[in-house]
């Protein structure tokens, strides 16, 4: 606690005038800063970030890697405008958002068992399988510590998994995949068949925009009496068979990230997420997963499932998958240009430019304003030439024959195959 | 304990002066909603080619600048989520620096009341001991990592002696200040004497925004260490620094460069307050609240009021009841019409209901009398 003196000399700073203590004690550095980036008026700040936010303006962006930038209706942008600054939800309020969401989505995978979160999708993975282990070490002589996380799920949960499980003795082995279909195989599982295994996590998609062999892979994990956790999001589900019933509710738990239902790209994995499980989780679970109460991005979501319904999330990604299998298809009619897996895409697709530098293909259209998908090699180095593209259901017509035409351009542009002067020399 | 004539005098001067410097809160909240939405930023993600994200990646970098400006510190990273993600981060850190080294250090010597980071040293694998400050030297041994201290504020700072310090370098043992109180550098500490390695910062706090955003602060020694992806300046281009560009960072702690939306508020609440006027409400938020706080003991409430004097902060608890509950909902309405949060209802289980006075700075001195009438009288 203060004592009295230092009240005393609180009270004397509290002459504003006099104020000048913080910045005497600030160092050259500080006060470089300052200069650099000194206080402004609301009129020179909202100049000063709308020139930085139009320099950011993509006119047409065909990248996702797991983000959606589907249509938000203008009732939910309200409501995210919405000057609520006095607002506070009380803890029951709170909590009828949540079980809102929950109740809404719960149609989505057919399963009751469906709880909302204000973490985002990776930490409450990471809890989800600190507490698998922890439960595996009170039940069985011998800890089970392996979990198995295909090449197929997205690189950087992988990454970010690996950082909070870091002090956990819990081992992440990546498996593999089929380098044909893109998904794992029941070969690449069988590798594993005398470990004990804590889980499988698998992607439904997967990172590619492929459907795993769900079935195969739950009747191994089965076998084994490992977890067997998915990773989706409602708007896949919301056009996909539920995973529950596909693998016969051999499936323990399904989680995800609820961006693509009500909030902006910038939120994507990072602002809430859900879990489904086949039966209803215990109390002790339920606690263990819950670090944040609530944050009020709950609340657009909610909003965005009042407005649009479960039928507005099936058209949104109905509408994105037929603009994407139109991209694919007129893509693929160029030259050089094909699809790099055999397995059907949903939401997403890898295909390949053969024969071009891929990275220049992309600055090039960079600098038309286009961002032509997310480029693999760096992550999948046996990926070389290939671009995970996407398709929202905001994208037009118009647009993707703009994009193809200036992809073909690019390549013909590009392409050593269909250079006409050839190299004199071999060099 | 009669309040202290200086505090309600100070208080009264003040009031014009701060009516003078306080911008409307409404309105910088308003402007920060509104520049945070910007469509340009609202399509950011952390996969985007930076070449297309130089504007969102300048915001980012100029609140990791002014991070270290408040902190004094060399290095932040903003990619936190949360309050537990932050410490996380920080105890990675310690955890790497000396695993790097070849230290076995697995003891962590909490010198404050922090639950938190009791919480979150399980998932680091360390060992907590509490100490007090004037018991830490004789707890140090070969085994120890690092010491938490709270923040320094004007409430409770904690100096380290010029020995204990000097024996914490000899030892290796890290510094870390966490904490989520007002942000204070008293007048007497310096840069150079306010002994710290690492840092976690609540930003949102601070800058009054209302999504989590924590900045993790490190010196030189620890800066490469710091969670990725972090924003580099390089040839006058943005750019993320990854884990493939820095093995060093503790890696990503999870699917973004942090919730560039509320990176954007504090951004946006700092280029229009300014660092200093920051630290002139913190000042005037910790008068106010020890203001309160007596007056509400002298009124009778001493048993029901947790006093946070250093963080500007006070709690009151009631008995729950639903017409209580309604009473103080409309009651506190009041406070709000300015676009004021003074008020925050924090557990209705239990049979209690708590509530929170905070911001406390934004109001005069009449006010403040207003509302300790309006608490006595529920």
């Amino acid at each position: 606690m203060l004592s009295d003196d230092d009240f005393q000399q609180i009270s004397k700073d509290c002459d504003l005038q006099q104020y000048k203590l913080i910045q005497e004690m600030r160092s050259s550095v500080d006060h470089a800063t300052d200069s650099k980036m000194s206080v402004l008026p609301e009129l020179e700040l909202t100049a000063l970030l709308s020139a930085r936010s139009a320099q950011d303006n993509i006119a047409l962006n065909f990248l996702s890697a797991g983000s959606y930038n589907n249509f938000l209706p203008a009732i939910v942008k309200a409501e995210q405008q919405c000057l609520d600054f006095a607002k506070t939800l009380s803890n029951k309020a709170a909590d009828n958002v949540i079980q809102n969401i929950g109740n809404q989505l719960s149609a989505v995978a057919e399963t009751a068992s469906w709880y909302v979160f204000a973490d985002d999708y990776i930490t409450l993975l990471a809890n989800l399988l600190i507490f698998c282990h922890r439960e595996s070490t009170q039940f069985e002589s011998q800890a089970v510590s392996k979990v198995l996380i295909p090449a197929t799920v997205s690189p950087v949960l992988r990454q970010a998994l690996r950082s909070q499980l870091k002090y956990q003795d819990i081992d992440l082995v990546i498996v593999d995949y089929d380098k044909i279909s893109g998904c794992i195989s029941l070969q690449q599982l069988e590798q594993f068949d005398d470990e004990n295994i804590l889980a499988v996590v698998f992607g439904w998609p997967n990172f590619f925009g492929l459907l795993e062999e769900i079935t195969l892979i739950s009747q191994w994990a089965n076998n084994r009496e490992c977890q067997l956790i998915g990773l989706s999001n409602p708007l896949s589900l919301s056009v996909l068979s539920s995973p529950f019933e596909l693998t016969d509710g051999k499936l323990d738990y399904l989680l995800g990230d609820l961006q693509g239902s009500g909030l902006a790209v910038n939120q994507s994995g990072i602002s809430a997420s859900f879990l489904a499980s086949r039966q209803a989780i215990s109390g002790e679970l339920k606690s263990y997963l819950r670090s944040q109460k609530y944050n009020r991005k709950l609340s657009f979501i909610d909003a965005y499932l009042s407005q649009s319904g479960i039928s507005g999330l099936t058209q949104s990604a109905n509408k994105s998958n037929q603009n994407l299998n139109l991209l694919v298809e007129k893509l693929c009619s160029i030259d050089g240009v094909s699809k790099k897996f055999t397995t059907t895409a949903i939401n997403e697709c890898v295909i390949e430019i053969a024969q071009i530098d891929i990275e220049k293909a992309l600055k090039i259209l960079a600098g038309h304003n286009m961002v032509f998908g997310y480029l693999l090699q760096h992550e999948f180095p046996e990926l070389a030439n290939c671009v995970l593209i996407y398709c929202s259901d905001q994208h037009t017509q118009s647009d993707i024959e703009k994009v193809v035409k200036k992809v073909e351009t690019v390549v013909k542009n590009l392409s050593t195959a269909g250079c006409p002067v050839k190299p004199k020399f071999n060099v | 304990m009669s309040i202290n004539s200086n505090i309600e005098s100070a208080l009264t001067a003040s009031d014009s002066q701060v009516a003078q410097l306080t911008s409307n809160p409404a309105s910088d909240h308003a402007a920060a909603l509104a520049l945070s939405t910007l469509h340009g930023f609202s399509g950011f993600t952390t996969c985007l080619p930076a070449g297309n994200s130089q504007g969102v990646l300048e915001c980012v970098y100029e609140l990791q600048q002014l991070s270290c400006s408040i902190s004094a510190l060399e290095a932040a990273s903003l990619v936190s989520l949360s309050r537990t993600q932050a410490i996380f981060a920080c105890l990675s850190m310690v955890n790497k620096y000396h695993q790097r080294k070849k230290q076995a250090r697995g003891t962590l010597l909490l010198c404050a009341d922090q639950p938190d980071v009791i919480a979150v040293s399980k998932m680091s694998g360390f060992e907590v001991k509490t100490s007090s400050i004037n018991q830490l030297e004789d707890n140090l041994d070969s085994r120890v990592a690092a010491i938490i201290l709270n923040l320094p504020s004007v409430g409770e700072l904690e100096p380290l002696s010029e020995e204990l310090a000097a024996r914490l370098d000899q030892m290796d043992v890290l510094v870390l200040r966490n904490g989520c109180r007002q942000y204070l550098l008293p007048a007497e500490v310096t840069t150079d004497n306010l002994r710290v390695d690492l840092m976690c910062l609540d930003l949102a706090h601070l800058c009054e925004t209302e999504i989590d955003c924590f900045a993790v602060l490190a010196n030189k020694k620890l800066s490469s260490y710091l969670p990725a992806p972090r924003v580099e300046l390089i040839d006058n281009q943005y750019r993320l620094q990854t884990q493939l560009q820095n093995p060093l960072t503790i890696g990503p702690l999870n699917a973004a460069a942090g919730n560039v939306e509320s990176i954007i508020q504090c951004y946006v609440q700092l280029r229009l307050k300014g660092i200093s006027r920051l630290q002139q409400y913190a000042l005037k938020a910790l008068v106010s609240a020890v203001y309160v706080t007596e007056k509400l003991t002298e009124a009778g409430f001493q048993n029901s009021l947790r006093s946070v004097a250093g963080s500007g902060e006070c709690d009151i608890t009631f008995a729950s009841s639903e017409a209580l509950s309604s009473a103080l909902q409309e009651s506190l309405q009041h406070y709000s019409l300015s676009g004021m949060k003074i008020d925050e209802i924090l557990d209705e289980e239990q049979g209690v209901i708590t509530l929170r006075l905070g911001r406390l700075h934004y109001l005069s001195k009449k006010q403040l009398d207003s509302l300790v009438e309006l608490i006595t009288n529920l």
